[in-house]
Parts: structure tokens; sequence; C-alpha cells
């Protein structure tokens, strides 16, 4: 059931995200949300590959669906303070943008219809309408001190800070890491690939590498009793 | 002075103004009270109804305006194009600002999800929104509203014409 929405039509993540959810025919919670993380993450796909500048917009949300995501399929998983208001954030900006939508929508209408007003227009408005007529004793400096002050009063550009990101594993590159050290070493321990990860999000890496491995059947799981230490072998050693 | 008395001077008044008078002139010419002046004012756009004309208000400001309906024909009479249409993230932005005015830049941003600046300036240099003042917090950013010619854009007579929406007073709002 895939479908193609094209980048013109939505104006940022939440219209995104909004249409994918709509487009489903479903209502804005947490289940719906994890039901088009996925969509929503080929999307962005898509942007990336044709604006990178872009699709950063789109990179925040992403994250906030994976975490969503990931509780739908971990009911026990405990989520800290931060989390749990980033999830609960996410359902009420939804709801709000798609508030202000539907108000947009109803502006749309009223300005097809339109009916605009007018002011009372004195001959001096109609002709500036064609051309530039100063007034009488208008100077050079004058205008340049208008100018000025059009300038001063349009918002700027605000400088975003910039900060350098630290490099993150992928999961294809922990497959590689974890296939190298199986193939040097034979048969290694669960605890000790878990132990060389740096971080909390190298960790699930890890942990999503190996359950990709298993399913891929590269390598093999072995526990022979319980609580005993988890082995990794190579699956065609396994019996 | 008498109650119709009054409604011919304002009536005047409005005609010959060039651009929106504020309720304070109002004031310091006809010495009356606000709360007249505002029934006064009620009044005749009460009486305007089926008329060419129309009062639009926005911020204590009035203007006399031609009756929405008749846009068609006063723009050919002035051999003007009636404007493009707005953009989807435009008639967002608006939405936005109609109802939460006055609003920084970055609040707006947050509720789309977007950086809005360059939709905002083109909002501004097309005179449908305008800065009022600053907010006091951090960087006194600007806070924008909707100005009355985006009222004249819409044919509407004030802000309380915009569409109602219920809902919004339950909906949480975005803490900074």
């Amino acid at each position: 059931m895939s479908f193609q929405i094209k980048t013109e039509n939505f104006t940022g993540p939440l219209d995104l995200l909004l249409q994918l959810i709509e487009n489903e025919k479903l209502d804005i919670t947490q289940v719906s949300l994890a039901n088009v993380a996925d969509q929503y993450l080929k999307h962005v796909e898509e942007i990336a590959k044709q604006d990178t500048e872009r699709a950063a917009e789109f990179l925040i949300i992403a994250t906030q669906l994976l975490l969503i995501k990931s509780k739908v399929l971990l009911p026990e998983m405990q989520l800290s303070e931060k989390e749990e208001e980033e999830v609960i954030d996410l359902e009420a900006r939804l709801q709000e943008y798609k508030h202000f939508k539907d108000i947009a929508l109803k502006l749309k209408e009223i300005a097809s219809r339109r009916e605009r007003s007018f002011e009372r227009q004195t001959e001096k408005t109609i002709q500036q309408f064609t051309s530039f007529y100063p007034p009488q004793k208008v100077s050079v400096d004058q205008l340049k001190l208008v100018f000025e002050e059009v300038l001063r009063r349009m918002p700027k550009e605000e400088q975003i800070g910039e900060e350098l990101l630290e490099k993150t594993i992928t999961l294809e590159e922990k497959m590689e890491q974890i296939s190298r050290s199986i193939k040097s070493r034979r048969e290694i321990y669960l605890h000790e690939v878990l132990e060389d990860s740096h971080s909390r999000l190298e960790l699930v890496v890890t942990f999503l590498a190996i359950l990709e491995m298993i399913k891929q059947k590269i390598i093999h799981v072995v526990q022979n009793q319980l609580f005993e230490p988890i082995k990794i072998l190579p699956a065609e050693a396994s019996i | 002075m008498s109650n119709s008395n009054l409604k011919s001077i304002i009536e005047s008044i409005l005609f010959v103004a060039e651009k929106p008078i504020s309720l304070n002139e109002l004031k310091s010419i006809t010495k009356e009270s606000t709360a007249d002046l505002k029934t006064v004012l009620g009044e005749i756009q009460n009486e305007f109804q089926g008329h060419g004309f129309n009062i639009v208000t926005k911020d204590n400001y009035y203007q006399l305006v031609s009756n929405p309906q008749n846009a068609d024909i006063i723009a050919k009479f002035f051999n003007e194009e009636l404007r493009r249409d707005l953009s989807q993230a435009a008639l967002e932005i608006l939405a936005i600002i109609s109802y939460k005015q006055p609003i920084t830049r970055v609040e707006i941003d947050k509720i789309r999800g977007v950086h809005s600046g360059e939709s905002i300036r083109n909002l501004m240099i097309r005179g449908l929104i305008e800065e009022k003042g600053r907010k006091d917090s951090p960087g006194r950013p600007i806070l924008y509203g909707t100005s009355i010619n985006f009222l004249k854009h819409l044919g509407l007579s004030s802000v309380e014409e915009l569409p109602k929406v219920e809902e919004l007073e339950n909906s949480e709002g975005i803490e900074e």
C-alpha cells in the first residue's frame, strides 16, 4: 500500500506526519505514530537525496517517532522522564498543528471568495500604483534614512549555533565488527561484545546487530544452562 | 452632543481619513467616551448592511472601506489584479498568528515544526502581519500580529469574524 507523497505537498515534518496518519485513517495516538514511523523514515530518506538541509528539519521528529515505536513494541520499556515528556509532546504538537492546518483551510476558503475591502483611494494613492512620487522636499539623505529604517525592521535571519555531533555507529558497521571478531576468535561471549560499547546508543545498536545476525543466520547463539554466559558462534559451527 | 450628531461626525471623519483612525484620535476630536464611541461605531456598521460600505477594525483602529462583496467590480475599476493566492505555508502562519497574537517567530516555528522566517518576512512585506512590540523575555524577541490589511484582504470586519474554533481553548499549548 505504498503511495507517493511529493515533497512539495507538505510544509514540514509535522505536515508529513499528519498526512501519513490521516492517509491510514488513524487518530493521533502513540500507536498510530508508531505505525507510520517507517513510512516517515522512508520519506525523509527521499528528501535527503534531494535536499539535505531540508531533511535536517525532519530528523528530530524522526528520532521521537523511533522512541514512540520502541515504546509501543516494548511496553515494559522504561523511558526517562524527559523521554516520556517528548512522547506526550509529539502527540500534543501534532494535534495543535492539525488544528491550525484546519484553520488555514478555512482561511483559504475565505480568501478564495475574493471578497476584499478597499479603502478610499485619494489621487496620490492611485498614482502610487504606477510610479514613485516622493514628497516635495525629500532629499537623498532622507531616502537613505528611510531605507535603513525599513531594513532594520525586516526580521533578521538568526544564526543557528553550530555543534559538532559525535560520530555514532551504524547497524551495518556494528554487524561488520562482530563478524570480524567471530572470524578471528571463533567464539565470543555476549557480555564481551556488549562491554565494548561506549554509549547507551551503541549498546542498543550492538544488541540489534546481534539479533539481525541471528535472523540472517550469520551467527548462532548458545546458552548451556540458565544464567550461564551466552556464547556467540558462527552459524556453520552449530549442530 | 446628540447621538445622531455624533454618528454623523464619525461618518465624516472616517470618510475623509486616508488611513485607519484610532479610538484615541476620535476621543480627542469628539470629546466623547470610549463606550459611546464604540456604541455609535457599532450602529454605523449595522446601518451599512446592504450598502456599499463597511467598517473594519483592529486594535482599536477603525477604517471606512468598501463592501467586500463588490471586490471584483472595484478591482476592475482600478484596473488592478486581485492578489495571487497565498501559499499553504503563508496560510498556516496567518492561521497561527491570527489566533495566538501576539506571538514570536520561535513560537510559530515550534507549532509548525519548521523554520518560518522567510514566510514571515514575505507576509510582513505584503503588509498582512506587523510587529507588535517585543516579548519581555530573554533576547526580547519580536512579537507579531495580523494587520488591519489582513482583514481587508479577506473582506472581514474584525478578528471576531475569523472562523470559530472551540477546541483551540482546550488544547495544550507548547511550553517554551
